[in-house]
């Protein structure tokens, strides 16, 4: 590919690249130098990408692997979300009530964005992935390095401890407000 | 019916509206029939439709000068594939100059721009000089004819670069194209000793409304020369910007 066209193509990614390392350092200082050894990596190795595949899943599979080394690199304890007792464990939690649920959809900003920071790595970035960046589970299990079913679960258990958080949060909301009453339910 | 367990595996793709029918319906008949695994299925797709809502606000923007320094690290990674000019047509971080400009279009018969306030391109020029000068410094120096020449055909850019500088101690040590409006603006790099000074010269008809701005620790002299807007910026004394000014071709009141 020719080297000017690809850094055209890889850089008009630094956006998404960016928040995507923001979600797994959830520190900028982190995240902009995850992004920038990204693509020091991607220009190394351009030489080994085929032009016409998927140039966003090539490099956000860079992104992925340049975390776990620099990680690593930097001696911090082993996420706890990968392990296999983690993928495993069951999944009970108890669904929130109806009335609290509707206040899901008003959430701040904010809350969403602390309740994403508070899952656990392998389903922060699996969420991340499918429902922020919409790749395929196949994309997400190329980019991870784990098969699709892994792929899959983490999405699902993700996406529900998300909601469980969210609930919680716009719980707090729910009973200041006095929120759980029949017509704000049919409202919305 | 299937059990929970066997459902729970198809929830994701249904959610994601991804399943094939046989399999939706099977989650669809489990679903009406356990109110545990209806409440399960309904966190799912509640938290993904308001991620998938949120998406956009989600990812947001890089930081400012983000994309310049992994446009660097092309160099870094390739130092021999690095043409030695440092006169590059990436378009970017300038972009942003356009939405802090209050433009007002003056005279009817000639498109002319009148651009104020004249700090906020004078900011915008400043954070140009400081990331230019971090990234396309060519340390060794250049002929002024070389970027002359490169700038017109690369860039489609027609100016006579001042020939006095050199007697005034000024070195050129670089030359880019900023995007700036719609049209192009020539940024010349030049060293005095330890001094980074640009010089940066506005397109065709565009023209700050104050001559002399100080803006972030920096001071930025504007003159017109040949019918265009050339802007030199530094920091540097008052009387040491004017002094260079004449360098570049002022002429003084």
């Amino acid at each position: 590919m020719d080297p000017a066209a690809f850094e055209q193509d890889a850089l008009a990614l630094v956006d998404r690249l960016f928040a995507a390392a923001l979600r797994l350092t959830r520190n900028e200082a982190d995240a902009q130098d995850l992004v920038q050894d990204t693509y020091l990596r991607a220009f190394r190795s351009s030489g080994q990408f085929e032009a016409g595949t998927n140039l966003r899943g090539w490099m956000f599979t860079i992104l992925h692997n340049t975390f776990l080394n620099q990680r690593r690199d930097r001696g911090r304890s082993p996420i706890d979300a990968d392990s296999e007792a983690v993928e495993q464990a069951p999944d009970d939690r108890q669904a929130a009530a109806n009335p609290e649920e509707l206040l899901l959809r008003e959430t701040m900003d904010a809350d969403l964005q602390a309740a994403l920071n508070g899952l656990p790595e392998a389903y922060r970035e699996a969420v991340w992935l499918r429902d922020v960046e919409q790749f395929s589970y196949e994309e997400i299990a190329g980019i991870a390095g784990v098969p699709i079913g892994t792929v899959m679960s983490r999405i699902s258990r993700g996406r529900r401890a998300l909601y469980d958080d969210l609930v919680t949060r716009s719980g707090d909301y729910a009973r200041r407000a006095g929120a759980g009453d029949e017509s704000r339910a049919r409202r919305v | 019916m299937d059990s929970c367990r066997d459902i729970d595996a198809l929830m994701t793709p249904v959610a994601d509206n991804e399943a094939a029918a046989a399999d939706r319906a099977r989650v669809e008949g489990h679903l009406r029939e356990c109110a545990s695994c209806h409440r399960q299925m309904h966190a799912e797709r509640e938290a993904r439709q308001l991620v998938l809502e949120r998406a956009a606000t989600l990812v947001g923007h890089a930081p400012l000068g983000l994309r310049a320094r992994c446009a660097a690290t092309r160099a870094q990674a390739a130092p021999a594939a690095r043409p030695r000019l440092p006169l590059l047509s990436r378009a970017g971080w300038p972009m942003a100059l356009a939405a802090t400009l209050v433009l007002a279009v003056a005279g009817a018969a000639f498109y002319s721009l009148v651009i104020n306030p004249s700090k906020a391109v004078a900011a915008q020029l400043t954070l140009d000089h400081l990331k230019c000068f971090s990234l396309f410094e060519e340390p060794a120096g250049l002929s002024p004819a070389e970027v002359q020449a490169a700038l017109k055909a690369r860039h489609g850019i027609d100016i006579v670069l001042p020939a006095g500088p050199e007697a005034s101690g000024l070195t050129l040590v670089g030359g880019r194209r900023c995007l700036y409006l719609d049209g192009s603006v020539a940024h010349l790099l030049y060293r005095k000793g330890a001094t980074r000074v640009s010089l940066f010269v506005l397109p065709t008809g565009a023209k700050l409304s104050q001559t002399d701005v100080d803006v972030l620790g920096h001071s930025a002299v504007a003159f017109t020369r040949g019918g265009r807007t050339w802007v030199v910026l530094a920091r540097a004394p008052h009387a040491e910007m004017k002094a260079m000014a004449s360098a570049f071709g002022a002429v003084a009141n």
